[in-house]
């Protein structure tokens, strides 16, 4: 037998509180009527219970032939009719264990509340999960406790319109296991084709070096104009080692703010540098 | 034919060596060093593939770009074109400079 779910353990909390005496009263269900009527109106089904019976015969419910409970609900010392916190009938499927709970809605001031099957309902909830259901009344009270009422099983029938556009009820059983789908890592090259085209792109600037070297590119015109020309280059160097942090993880918004910061610097060493040049004709 | 496009090269090589500034012919080298940075990059993407294709542009845009802000460099500094700007060789490389500070920070943001 299967363990109630959902609302059941709602209600089965509910009693368990009622058991510790954290709550007053008990809940009882009067008068629960149970109908299923033809569209012409004609009664297919009827039963009347007392709690705790329950109706053996296994009704058999459509789209067409709407099923209505109703019940009273009040409290079992005072007799008085008593105002529910949650009224539920749960529907639950005894071979895939799918539950749905629709409320009951209180007709009045008199503690009477009805559930009533329409046929959106039906298409919505049973026309794609057929079968037999177990049913049960879930009813709730802050004060007064909770009360699970086994009603007993109905049928219900697959559609005969061949309409498939209802959607599925939801179910409370367990779902089909997920499997998660990794994006597969990429194929990487070979290690040596990696070195080799690393190597190809480095082996440029060792040439470009001793290019230079060999037609006599030198530094020398920096001592003419040292202090100037030393403090632009190193501003420079400073910004491109800005660009690698960037790259290796400052942020956005500190990096421009670092920027700016070495902007004014970078602008007025580089002009006093490149000035003093021209003056010196370097 | 064969023997005039040689004489073509040889005259070219010649005239480029005895009258190209030193400061011309470092640009030059820069620039024939970004032309073989790109070559490589390209190579190795035509090999393996574009994965990262991000860091792919980031470093073959990167090799064009320094390419042509040293034509640039280039065509400024050169003193037959003096007539055409304005400008000092100096301010020439302050632009090389600013626009290699900006290239930098774009190619760091794209490199991932």
């Amino acid at each position: 037998m299967k363990l109630a779910t959902g609302y059941w353990k709602a209600a089965a909390a509910a009693v368990a509180m009622l058991s510790l005496g954290l709550v007053s009263g008990a809940i009882v269900a009067k008068d629960v009527n149970i109908k299923v009527v033809d569209r012409t109106g004609d009664k297919l089904f009827g039963k009347q219970l007392e709690y705790p019976a329950t109706f053996d015969k296994v009704p058999k419910i459509q789209s067409t032939t709407p099923l209505s409970i109703s019940f009273k609900a009040e409290t079992a010392d005072a007799d008085t009719p008593l105002r529910l916190d949650q009224a539920l009938v749960s529907f639950q499927h005894t071979a895939t264990g799918n539950e749905v709970a629709l409320p009951a809605k209180a007709v009045g001031k008199s503690g009477v509340f009805k559930m009533e099957i329409t046929r959106k309902l039906f298409r919505k909830h049973f026309d794609s999960a057929p079968g037999k259901y177990n049913v049960a009344l879930v009813l709730g009270s802050y004060t007064e406790g909770g009360l699970f009422y086994k009603l007993g099983d109905v049928f219900m029938a697959e559609s005969s319109s061949k309409s498939q556009t209802s959607v599925a009820s939801p179910g409370y059983g367990p779902k089909e296991e997920i499997r998660h789908r990794f994006a597969e890592s990429q194929r990487m090259p070979n290690v040596v084709v990696s070195l080799v085209f690393s190597c190809a792109v480095v082996v440029p600037l060792v040439v470009l070096l001793a290019v230079w070297a060999r037609l006599g590119v030198n530094v020398d015109n920096l001592q003419k104009e040292a202090a100037g020309s030393i403090a632009f280059l190193g501003l420079v160097a400073a910004y491109m080692s800005l660009a690698v942090a960037y790259w290796v993880g400052v942020k956005l918004f500190p990096t421009l703010a670092y920027a700016l910061v070495l902007a004014l610097p970078t602008f007025v060493t580089g002009r006093y540098a490149l000035s003093k040049r021209i003056q010196k004709g370097i | 034919m064969s023997a005039s496009t040689t004489d073509i090269l040889s005259r070219l090589a010649h005239d480029y060596t005895t009258e190209t500034p030193l400061r011309l012919k470092a640009i030059d080298a820069y620039m024939v060093f970004c032309v073989a940075v790109g070559v490589a990059q390209f190579a190795y993407c035509l090999l393996v593939g574009t994965f990262p294709y991000n860091a792919f542009l980031a470093g073959f845009g990167s090799a064009v770009a320094c390419f042509v802000f040293a034509a640039n460099l280039r065509i400024k500094t050169n003193v037959k074109n003096a007539a055409q700007f304005a400008g000092t060789p100096e301010g020439a490389f302050a632009e090389f400079v600013f626009c290699h500070i900006t290239l930098h920070f774009i190619v760091a943001n794209f490199l991932g």
